[in-house]
């Protein structure tokens, strides 16, 4: 579960990037923020992420606060960026059997460190996320974008953790890795995981999303389930929302 | 957690290709200073040894205090070959009546306001090349992993910042300090197996000690690199940084001080100080040779008088009693005024090189943030190569010089040399052993083959030159020459708390930089933009 309050972030320029952002996003739901460029999506996700420090407002998954246990709610997300990149001079395998070693939980009072990766065959995740066998003991270097994805996925997924935070992923991916990587995504989270996805391709989103919202100037100015979506043209809406003739009609 | 991080950035840098240039290159040199300078120190070992023996047969051969000129030698320190230090003469010759002085060494130093010269020594690979090496490896190691992208993947996991640092800064320094360490000690190995005779405690203590400050100075360095590293986003910048950081520490700051600010604030003290040296030491010549009283110059007299012709056999040849009585005279004039203004100059000299330690000690303090500098004064220490080694050293052949003045050679002994006995000789007699060949001869042998004794004894007459040598080996019986025990220096085994109470300043100051560093390092990377 991903719960952002009044979230805000003002860049050291004074651009004001996030301006009181709400959302929420329940366990098991895919959730996919649409909006144009600079609206703010990836510095939303960044936040949740901790590479950059809110100026205002919290977030909390699963009860975990930013502001006050940042180390542990690092614990609770993985990350998929746009362009997954690995270190050059090892293999797929021995990125993920790094970043597998390194998923530890720290201990906290009354429970000891643990590791979630180690109960992941690690060869079989790297089957699951369909790379080839050929290329999991071949260096980083030779792969293609879609298959450095998949090692990215399978990094997140050893992880284990309950939220999965992936800006653009799809961007950049062929027909078939794009229709494989959603097939991994919808498995994910059939098996309980709460997803966050920016995305500009609004069919996807439609198609994908239990939940769809739109970001414009920092805000979240809509939200729709499915089920509100299904009779409706998601594109229209969007394009709407961008050209700020919704924001238009309300002044009116 | 610490463990797969720190596996994983070594390992990230054994895979990297530049890293193999940097590491062959380093090995290389390592290498070749350091079989140049064993082999370097396996000549003055034999020079050494040469030394001893020749010092040795010229005392046991002496047979005139004229001829004592025993030698204070300097053992080579063997540690010389991993750091040089300062130039230190190994010989200094003690002559009865002179100062202490090596010439060589001792003049040309004065006359030189920086005598030290970069050596190509293993410190000056270090703090040199491997500065440099460690600025290489270590200059994109925060923001090449940002610009990579791995940085944004590593910093979702449950990592502090200060441990990513933590992680980068012993990567590097592992792996340098293995690229140092294996070789340092596989040339130990060498040296023991090679001069186990010459090997002391102090040795292994002293490397053992250089190890540590080595390891210090790369954790300086890899902490250096990993700051700037911080400073900017782009890996090609950071690397001209470094590179300008190094340039800055290793060649314009030293030469900034050495040939610019330090001579406009010391060059007037040290010249006053050297010129009021040279005018003791000329003072000490005039009194020596040209204003010794007429009543006192008996080494002149007795100069001309064997060099000289009929003519001053007559007129310069004082008798027995008169030529003792002369040459003791000449002795206390050579104490009351020739030795004063020695010791004069021998405290001129001290002066000089204790104004060059407290130079050195405000270099330091001036470079108390550049750990060059710091290292080289530091490993100078330690293998007995400073300024005060030298002080040292000068100090125990003094007191070899004082002992001999006091005990070894005693005036009776002076008197008694043969080059007196031959005084005894008067003109008159000198026409009537012309035939007495052999005997002239064998007098002429002793009395050391000065040139004119043949005419001398043309005119002296078998029955007195008979008389003269049984006299001879008379006095030689009884006044069996004893000579002055001779000493060699010993080169002081520094005990493990006497290198730390020495250099524990400067230890204090390069932990604290280190520390400082640490901290600048993190808190910059906090506010670093990982995305
Ligand atoms: N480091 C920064 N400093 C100042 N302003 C920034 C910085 N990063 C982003 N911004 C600004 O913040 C706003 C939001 O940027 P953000 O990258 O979050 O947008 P986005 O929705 O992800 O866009 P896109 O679809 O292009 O990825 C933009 O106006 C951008 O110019
Ligand atoms: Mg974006």
């Amino acid at each position: 579960m991903l719960k952002i309050t009044d979230l805000s972030k003002r860049y050291e320029d004074g651009n004001l990037a996030l301006d009181n952002l709400c959302l929420e996003i329940r366990r098991g739901k895919i959730f996919t923020l649409l909006g144009a460029n600079g609206a703010g999506k990836s510095t939303a996700i960044n936040i949740i992420c901790g590479f950059i420090p809110p100026t205002g407002g919290d977030v909390w998954v699963d009860e975990i606060s930013l502001s006050e246990n940042p180390l542990l709610l690092r614990c609770k997300i993985a990350y998929l960026s746009e362009n997954v990149m690995l270190y050059d001079n090892f293999t797929g395998y021995q990125n993920l059997k790094f970043f597998a070693d390194i998923s530890k939980i720290p201990a906290t009072k009354g429970n000891k460190a643990t590791n979630p990766a180690m109960k992941f065959n690690l060869i079989k995740v790297l089957r699951d996320v369909g790379l080839q066998d050929e290329f999991i003991h071949e260096n980083i270097s030779k792969y293609s974008k879609g298959m450095r994805q998949k090692i990215g996925i399978a990094i997140a997924l050893v992880k284990d953790a309950p939220m999965l935070l992936l800006d653009e992923p799809f961007s950049g991916l062929d027909p078939k890795a794009s229709h494989d990587f959603q097939a991994l995504l919808y498995k994910l989270r059939n098996d309980g995981k709460t997803i966050l996805m920016s995305t500009h391709d609004i069919f996807r989103a439609k198609e994908m999303a239990d939940v769809v919202g739109i970001m414009q100037g920092g805000k979240l100015v809509m939200t729709k389930t499915r089920t509100e979506l299904e009779s409706e043209d998601l594109n229209r809406i969007y394009l709407d929302y961008i050209e700020e003739r919704v924001v238009m009609e309300n002044e009116e | 957690m610490l463990i797969p991080l720190l596996e994983h950035e070594l390992q990230n840098l054994l895979k990297s290709r530049r890293i193999y240039l940097t590491v062959t290159m380093f090995l290389l040199l390592f290498a070749t200073v350091f079989i140049v300078r064993a082999i370097d120190f396996q000549k003055q070992i034999n020079q050494y040894n040469d030394d001893v023996m020749l010092n040795d047969k010229d005392l046991r051969e002496a047979t005139n205090y004229s001829q004592i000129k025993p030698r204070a030698i300097q053992k080579p320190i063997i540690f010389s070959i991993f750091n040089e230090g300062f130039k230190i003469p190994r010989v200094i010759t003690i002559q009865y009546y002179e100062p202490i002085t090596n010439t060589m060494t001792l003049n040309e130093e004065t006359n030189l306001l920086y005598n030290e010269s970069t050596q190509l020594d293993i410190t000056f690979l270090i703090t040199f090349f491997l500065s440099l090496f460690i600025l290489l490896i270590s200059y994109d190691s925060v923001n090449g992993e940002k610009q990579v992208g791995t940085l944004r993947i590593l910093m979702t996991y449950p990592l502090k910042r200060q441990s990513f640092i933590l992680k980068k800064t012993l990567g590097v320094f592992f792996f340098v300090a293995l690229t140092f360490t294996i070789p340092y000690f596989l040339s130990i190995m060498g040296i023991t197996y090679h001069f186990v005779n010459v090997l002391s405690l102090n040795f292994f203590l002293s490397a053992i000690f250089y190890w540590f400050l080595v390891m210090l100075f790369i954790m300086f360095f890899s902490l250096l690199g990993i700051f700037i590293s911080c400073c900017t986003t782009n890996p090609n910048r950071s690397l001209v940084y470094c590179l300008l950081v190094w340039i800055m520490f290793s060649i314009v700051l030293p030469i900034s001080w050495d040939y610019i600010i330090a001579p406009r604030l010391y060059n007037d003290t040290l010249t006053q100080l050297s010129q009021g040296y040279r005018d003791k030491i000329m003072q000490a010549q005039r009194i020596m040779y040209n204003d010794v009283p007429d009543e006192a110059n008996i080494n002149l007299v007795g100069h001309m008088n064997w060099s000289g012709r009929h003519f001053f056999y007559e007129t310069n040849v004082a008798g027995w009693k008169a030529t003792h009585e002369q040459h003791h005279r000449y002795q206390m004039y050579i104490y009351e005024n020739y030795f004063p203004v020695t010791r004069d100059a021998e405290q001129a000299y001290d002066e000089i090189q204790r104004k060059r330690i407290y130079m050195e000690n405000v270099r330091n303090w001036v470079f108390f943030y550049n750990p060059i500098v710091l290292f080289n004064s530091l490993s100078a220490q330690i293998t007995g190569n400073s300024r005060e080694d030298l002080l040292r050293f000068l100090h125990t052949t003094r007191e070899l010089r004082d002992e001999l003045v006091n005990l070894g050679v005693s005036e009776e002994w002076l008197l008694d040399s043969r080059f007196f006995i031959m005084y005894e000789l008067e003109t008159d007699v000198m026409y009537n052993i012309t035939d007495q060949y052999d005997l002239f001869m064998l007098i002429y042998e002793y009395a050391g083959g000065h040139g004119p004794l043949e005419d001398f004894f043309n005119e002296i007459g078998e029955e007195r030159a008979v008389g003269y040598l049984q006299e001879m080996v008379s006095q030689q019986e009884r006044y069996n020459m004893v000579l002055p025990r001779f000493r060699r220096y010993e080169q002081p085994i520094y005990t493990f708390s006497e290198i730390f109470a020495r250099i524990l300043q400067y230890l204090v100051v390069f932990v604290v930089s280190i520390l400082v560093l640490w901290v600048m390092t993190w808190r910059k990377f906090l506010g670093f933009d990982v995305r």
